[in-house]
């Protein structure tokens, strides 16, 4: 009854799925399957209306398609949990070559597999009269770079003399893996602690808090912004060229920030970013002349839009209801409400082309619009994403991992120096984990070098 | 200005398609020394035609289907010679620069007016993210070539036809490292290219990602070079497999480059601007 001898259970039923998981076929196969899903949707219009999908494929297709989730892919259980797997999988991976990677960059003590060496020294030989001792003082300067110094591994009576150069950048891949991480935080931070909406603010409005998309929560900003003005520039030919919003920040009444929001330049209070998105015109106010039918005196009268102005001589209101560019093909017109002084109300419409088509006979002025007014409106995305951070850090850090993973090598460079009768044979070689064909032109550089060296 | 240096640079590629096509019929080596000359002097002119279209429009000429299919032939005529130089190879200009003389033709018949830029592509991401992603592209198609060149030099292998075209084409060694080589470039451009990408769209509209279609197409190709890459440092595939999805992995560089705006217009926030 020994229990500590008799074989543990767990580990061994771990093993399979860890093996599994550290698997690169896995990865391939992920990558892979990501890749075709991917293009899926992209064939697939997503989030569509189930109305467009039946009339375009059928109401049984339509069916099939959304219960394989495929009309909203990229959100669908089976997708994230590829992308999830894809995770565990580059973590399992990581973590279980990274064990062996470590000793290798970093070694008790700097060493040299003598046996592989001298098992395969390499092709370039030279041979020199003098014995290994000299040789060795004269080859000393020229095998001693700038990077690594130079170690000497001596067996039996041969002399090893090697130096070692970007042990570090076998971590290069590692890192790229830890910014795929960092990727993955970013997303996760940003759809549970972020939002995302869009608001319509017509010059001179205020806005406290946005509405959260499919709901009906209203997210309150903590602070309030203020559209003071928006401009739309164009160039001479017609296409646009700046849309510009000037906003202010106000917290606690007083304004605590003033500056503006452009295409590609978005504003950021507090977390909370603005972009702007869109822009739009509607009416702001409605100019009417009022003509005395009798007298010809002419009363101008304006009437902000959706409200009421009050008309000379206690004849009642008048209310703006809609404004509209073109009706019945008479051109741009305005609905009024008029209110009696008693009560009564009627609308009716005023052409702008035709002033007296339509009239009201029984007021005293004919009413003629003199302009609609314009204003305009900016539209804003509002985002709180707080995982731009890991979006950055993560984007760094992958370009650098793939810099030093393509464009560094851990390398060693040896010169085998062996005793033959009176002389020296000295061998040139190397080994590299990539980039072989860098690695052969250094040796040719150093073998070169050595030929043309007047050692004898 | 721009213009007249364009058509001089389509001719002097159709000319040295022309004598590359002369070469790998006749294996004159004269031949192919011209087809490589008159290659580095379209190359040169091609450069001066971008340089003066980025004066005389006032930003980095990458904005529409006439600039981008342009410059995406003078990265890939670029990345051939690069490798040229690099490799010494045989006969690589012969596939290269049919490509680059096809984009450029493409390109020529499109509208070549210089236009206003607008408020979107007024970023300084734009010279980064395209040019990187071009880059990428042109090393790339260059991969692609190495691929084709492999896989028919396999055939001659396999069918034990040592002939002629046999001797044309490098070895399959030397195919294959180049593939690497060009995969070993391109990847770490196009990884800046999608991270340069998602950065501008969280400035420009909003979202770091949104699943457009040209996001996720450059997602699908960066996905697809990955798994490539895994093939080949992780698991060891060498020569075929390597070969067939470098090509396929430029068919679905090509489609994110051409196929979303073309064929998925509309669906997608880019339709408005062209590229």
């Amino acid at each position: 009854m020994k229990p500590e001898n008799s074989p543990s259970a767990p580990p061994e039923k771990k093993q399979p799925i860890w093996k599994a998981l550290a698997s690169v076929n896995l990865t391939i196969f992920l990558l892979i399957f990501l890749a075709v899903s991917s293009i899926v949707g992209t064939l697939i219009p997503q989030n569509g209306p189930p109305a467009l999908y039946i009339q375009n494929y059928g109401y049984g297709t339509y069916q099939f398609l959304d219960s394989l989730s495929l009309l909203d892919l990229y959100h669908a259980g089976w997708f994230r949990l590829l992308l999830l797997l894809l995770a565990l999988n580059l973590i399992v991976c990581t973590t279980d070559r990274l064990r062996h990677v470590w000793d290798i960059v970093f070694p008790k003590e700097k060493r040299l597999d003598e046996k592989a060496v001298l098992a395969r020294p390499g092709t370039r030989a030279l041979k020199y009269k003098a014995n290994p001792s000299v040789v060795k003082a004269a080859l000393l300067p020229i095998l001693s770079g700038k990077l690594g110094d130079l170690n000497e591994t001596t067996a039996g009576s041969t002399t090893i003399l090697w130096r070692e150069k970007g042990r570090l950048s076998r971590l290069g891949v590692y890192v790229v893996h830890l910014s795929v991480v960092i990727f993955y935080i970013a997303g996760i931070a940003s759809s549970l602690g972020g939002f995302r909406s869009s608001v319509n603010l017509p010059e001179g409005a205020v806005a406290e808090q946005v509405c959260l998309p499919n709901t009906d929560v209203d997210y309150k900003l903590g602070f309030a912004l203020r559209v003071d003005k928006f401009e739309a520039q164009f160039y001479p030919t017609g296409e646009p060229k700046d849309y510009r919003s000037d906003v202010t920040i106000i917290e606690k009444g007083q304004p605590v920030l003033s500056g503006n929001i452009r295409v590609n330049h978005p504003l950021t209070y507090k977390g909370i970013t603005f972009y702007q998105a869109s822009y739009g015109r509607f009416p702001k106010a409605i100019e009417l002349n009022l003509v005395d039918k009798t007298s010809g005196k002419t009363i101008p009268l304006s009437v902000p839009f959706g409200q009421e102005a009050i008309l000379p001589d206690g004849l009642g209101t008048l209310r703006s209801l809609r404004a509209e560019p073109n009706v019945m093909d008479k051109g741009p017109a305005v609905q009024m409400l008029l209110t009696s002084p008693e009560g009564g109300q009627t609308d009716f419409w005023i052409f702008k082309n035709d002033p007296d088509f339509g009239r009201i006979s029984k007021l005293p002025y004919r009413f003629i619009v003199t302009e609609v007014r314009e204003g305009f409106y900016t539209g804003l995305q509002v985002a709180k994403e707080p995982g731009i951070p890991f979006v950055w850090a993560g984007s760094i850090l992958m370009v650098l991992g793939i810099a030093v993973t393509f464009f560094m090598s851990h390398r060693k460079i040896w010169a085998v120096l062996e005793k033959k009768g009176e002389g020296t044979t000295v061998t040139i070689g190397g080994q590299t984990n990539k980039n072989k064909l860098g690695l052969e032109e250094r040796l040719d550089n150093l073998y070169l070098q050595l030929q043309k060296s007047d050692i004898k | 200005m721009n213009v007249i240096l364009f058509k001089l640079t389509l001719l002097l590629y159709l000319a040295a398609t022309a004598g590359y096509l002369v070469y790998i019929i006749s294996q004159q080596k004269p031949a192919g020394r011209v087809a490589l000359g008159v290659a580095i002097a379209g190359f040169f002119f091609h450069t001066a035609t971008i340089i003066v279209r980025y004066y005389e429009a006032g930003y980095a000429p990458v904005t529409n289907l006439h600039e981008s299919l342009s410059f995406f032939a003078w990265a890939l005529i670029g990345g051939y010679l690069y490798i040229h130089v690099r490799y010494k190879v045989k006969n690589l200009g012969a596939f290269a620069t049919p490509i680059a003389t096809l984009s450029m033709f493409a390109s020529s018949t499109l509208p070549k007016k210089i236009i206003a830029l607008p408020p979107v592509l007024k970023s300084y991401w734009l010279p980064i993210h395209a040019t990187v992603y071009f880059l990428a592209y042109g090393i790339l198609a260059v991969a692609a070539c190495a691929g084709i060149m492999y896989l028919i030099q396999e055939r001659q292998i396999k069918k034990k036809k040592f002939g002629a075209f046999y001797q044309r084409l490098p070895s399959l060694e030397v195919l294959d490292a180049i593939n690497y080589r060009c995969l070993t470039i391109g990847f770490p451009l196009l990884t800046v290219g999608i991270l340069t990408g998602s950065l501008w769209a969280e400035q420009a509209w909003g979202a770091h990602w949104q699943w457009d279609p040209k996001e996720t197409w450059s997602l699908v190709s960066w996905l697809f070079y990955a798994a490539l890459l895994h093939e080949r440092l992780a698991v060891g595939w060498r020569g075929r497999r390597a070969a067939i999805m470098a090509i396929i992995g430029l068919g679905a560089l090509l489609f994110t480059f051409l196929g979303v705006s073309l064929l998925l217009k509309g669906l997608h926030t880019y339709a408005g601007w062209g590229v």
